[in-house]
């Protein structure tokens, strides 16, 4: 498909961009803090960079992968010129006005719960977290795609873990009470 | 551990995104197909790395080759002028080839020679185009030097110019497979040393074979022929090695990054 694209083929961009453009989004979003209109904008950006150095792509491992490299790289990009955008995860919430069984307040509370988990770890440590839990990569590929080396990876893998830990921790105690 | 990583794996799953909007989707494609249809696309092109390649060879490399152009030219001129035996002239060409040669062999291995492959391969071209670029730009100057000198010779000593090409393009041929054979499978640290000892068994080689008067008669031209077909195949099999070691390398990087 590369080599299509390479070749001035369009309509292998279009099904290159249907088949990896919500997994970049998603990784935007939650990168982001939730801030679903950057996340779309980023994901733009991620496809046109593709683009615009599509003659120098060398595939020798997972296409996503490297998709996933342009996305960490655009997402901290940002964040250099831009003050991150905390959403109020309340707002997020759809309402489910008409179903309010003690299930699915639990499911909504959780939810909101491992956002705001996610949201205020340091930037470091939720890229790696979210490409270890959300994409199930290795530790090796989480260095080559955040260009850091696999120790480190690692620590801020432990250190990221912890953090979750403590905030499960506090809403299961919460639940308890 | 694992359980409380299996918990923790099961809890931020319920970190659910919404839907990715369709329309901007749409959008980004439609932006995509305008910006290959249009002249920018393709800026990293055969021809634009090839420029890039030739911004990468220093300028001393430049003065240096078109220095010895000058040189040789003068000294072909005056042996001419002269009507002194062909064979001095050859000895010129003979001596010269090799360190030509060896001057832009060296300029295309030193991303191996110098470690710097690190450094261009951050670029994410792929080094075996960046090298054959160099290669192709480097091969056709020394070309272009070498005929040129030729047709100089054959201007002033009245043969014919087939012939007299023939003379110094096998030894041209055989100089830069010699070179890139001792790049390929010599050591990395010793390169150099081993790349100035083969100009020096070239040049000697060179030297002696174009005093053979008999092999400058008109009858033997068919045998140089036959020299410049096998002197092509062994190029041709020595660039192949070459590139594929190139990409080797490449590869390795990729892996180990």
């Amino acid at each position: 498909m590369i080599k299509k694209i390479q070749a001035g083929d369009t309509e292998a961009f279009d099904t290159l961009v249907r088949k990896y453009y919500r997994s970049i989004y998603q990784f935007c979003y939650r990168r982001l803090n939730g801030d679903a209109d950057a996340a779309a904008d980023i994901t733009q950006d991620v496809f046109l960079k593709l683009l615009e150095n599509i003659q120098a792509v060398r595939m020798l491992g997972k296409f996503q992968n490297y998709l996933l490299t342009i996305a960490v790289n655009t997402c901290n990009n940002y964040f250099k010129k831009e003050k991150p955008a905390y959403v109020d995860l309340e707002t997020l919430e759809i309402a489910d006005e008409t179903d309010s069984s003690l299930e699915k307040v639990i499911q909504k509370e959780s939810r909101n719960a491992v956002r705001r988990a996610i949201t205020e770890l340091p930037d470091y440590q939720k890229e790696v977290i979210i490409l270890r839990f959300y994409y199930d990569l290795k530790i090796k590929e989480i260095a080559t795609i955040t260009n850091a080396g696999v120790p480190t990876v690692k620590s801020r893998l432990q250190q990221g873990l912890k953090k979750l830990q403590r905030y499960l921790d506090d809403f299961r105690g919460g639940d308890n009470i | 551990m694992s359980k409380k990583i299996d918990g923790l794996q099961q809890w931020v799953q319920d970190y659910e995104v919404p839907e990715a909007p369709e329309n901007r989707m749409e959008e980004l494609i439609s932006m995509g197909k305008s910006y290959m249809e249009g002249p920018e696309f393709n800026k990293n092109s055969l021809r634009n790395v090839f420029l890039s390649q030739l911004q990468y060879l220093p300028v001393s490399f430049w003065i240096v080759q078109v220095g010895f152009l000058i040189a040789v030219i003068a000294a072909v001129g005056l042996l001419g002028h002269f009507k002194v035996q062909l064979y001095y002239p050859l000895t010129v060409l003979a001596i010269t080839i090799p360190f030509i040669v060896l001057l832009g062999v060296k300029q295309i291995s030193k991303s191996n020679t110098y470690d710097m492959w690190e450094i261009e391969q951050s670029s994410r071209c792929q080094l075996v185009k960046l090298v054959a670029c160099r290669m192709m730009i480097v091969g056709l100057f020394d070309l272009f030097f070498v005929i040129g000198v030729l047709v100089l010779m054959s201007y002033y000593y009245q043969k014919p110019i087939i012939g007299m090409i023939l003379y110094g393009i096998v030894p041209l041929n055989i100089s830069c497979a010699s070179y890139l054979v001792t790049v390929t499978k010599g050591e990395k640290s010793e390169a150099s040393y081993h790349l100035i000892a083969c100009m020096v068994c070239l040049m000697i080689t060179f030297s002696f074979i174009l005093r053979q008067q008999v092999l400058f008669e008109t009858s033997m031209i068919w045998m140089w022929a036959v020299f410049y077909v096998s002197s092509i195949i062994f190029l041709g099999k020595a660039i192949q090695k070459y590139l594929k070691y190139e990409k080797m390398i490449g590869e390795l990087t990729w892996s180990l990054q």
